[in-house]
């Protein structure tokens, strides 16, 4: 998912796609442990297409140390830190920060819609 | 909110699981994939092959193992054992696995954990770490050793010492085991276990020791552990990973429930 945004501080000689214009960041160091590893719940948008189905708080897996904002494109958010984006969506384009393949049936439901959208 | 995690682990040998949960109504209870699939759906959060075979014949039988297990397994899943180089690492990756688990190699030659890492990402290296409490010491636990070959080589390191070392190397989590507390159903050794989290910034699985429902809310709570191994807890009231989170989300324990 993070190669679709416009940068990351991770490598910030290297463009991404820009098919979202914001940056991604590392999580804020603190007590909590970066990086962000295991299950965590998705707080999906009700209008999603890739997330017909995923009930609120519906767990999915996680790794990674850098994050999307929540913005107008969020199709989930995922509080960890901070709140940050766990799917992006918009026209044609899907992106999720988690692992659907690890990510039991959830995941697999997740997969399925992917294959499913017209 | 972030969960602890609940990792299976199944021991084999030349491809069948020696050690490890068996489930009485499964047809082939020492088959690895069938038994990883099982914990799968009773709610692990994840599955650990640790195999110990030692013949150069059952490393083939190895990967033939991963290749069946990882073919309809929908959690994370780690292979260790016997791993000494990054093409035994590339092997086991091409047949499934998410991650690898590396012990004496990487004690042997510490390059290998950025060797493997540079290739698949560090999330995919974890560093085992068998350690025993110094008995010597004022802080048994803090100055804890580092063993080998069953714990009959001193390392010469503590164990928070080759943790911080593996994580600047780059390793993704640390799997800890304590050997004082291995195999005695007596709880994990959370002062252990703590000191080993409090050193790093990745993940700490606990591993040694687990008994009772109880153990486990220890080594979450006070010993700061991410994830702990459970393997013959299932045998002593609780028969699930699913009825252990069960009973860990009554006193308080965020856990991937329902699962």
């Amino acid at each position: 998912m993070q190669w679709l945004y416009a940068a990351s501080t991770e490598a910030p000689d290297q463009p991404g796609l820009a098919y979202f214009p914001e940056t991604l960041e590392r999580f804020p160091e603190g007590d909590q442990k970066v990086p962000h590893v295991g299950w965590n719940q998705l707080n999906p948008k009700a209008t999603s297409r890739l997330l017909q189905g995923v009930a609120d708080s519906e767990f999915a897996y996680f790794t990674h140390a850098w994050r999307a904002p929540i913005t107008a494109a969020t199709a989930a958010a995922t509080d960890y830190i901070v709140p940050f984006a766990s799917a992006v969506e918009q026209d044609n384009v899907f992106g999720v920060q988690f692992h659907p393949e690890k990510s039991s049936e959830t995941g697999l439901k997740i997969l399925r819609n992917f294959l499913e959208i017209q | 909110m972030l969960t602890r995690r609940i990792i299976a682990c199944l021991d084999v040998r030349d491809g069948r699981v020696v050690k490890g949960v068996q489930f009485v109504d499964l047809i082939d209870a020492g088959d690895p994939a069938a038994l990883a699939h099982r914990h799968a759906q009773e709610g692990a959060d994840e599955i650990v092959l640790l195999d110990i075979t030692a013949t150069h014949e059952g490393r083939g039988t190895l990967l033939d193992t991963v290749r069946r297990t990882a073919a309809s397994l929908f959690v994370p899943f780690t292979v260790g054992g016997g791993i000494r180089t990054a093409a035994d690492a590339e092997a086991v990756f091409t047949a499934g696995a998410d991650k690898v688990s590396i012990n004496s190699a990487a004690l042997a030659r510490p390059k290998l954990i950025g060797e493997i890492g540079a290739t698949f990402g560090s999330q995919a290296v974890i560093v085992a770490i068998d350690a025993r409490r110094d008995t010597d010491s004022d802080h048994p636990a803090q100055n804890a050793r580092v063993y080998t070959h069953g714990g009959r080589k001193d390392t010469g390191r503590t164990a928070v010492e080759w943790a911080r070392e593996a994580e600047d190397r780059g390793a993704g989590e640390i799997l800890l085991t304590s050997m004082d507390s291995d195999g005695t159903r007596s709880g994990f050794d959370c002062e252990l276990t703590a000191a080993v989290s409090a050193a790093v910034r990745i993940p700490v699985i606990a591993s040694g020791g687990a008994g009772t429902v109880a153990h486990f809310a220890d080594v979450f709570g006070a010993g700061k552990a991410d994830a702990a191994l459970a393997a013959s807890i299932f045998h002593f009231g609780v028969s699930t990973s699913r009825s252990l989170k069960e009973e860990l989300a009554k006193s308080g324990i965020p856990v991937r429930f329902p699962c």
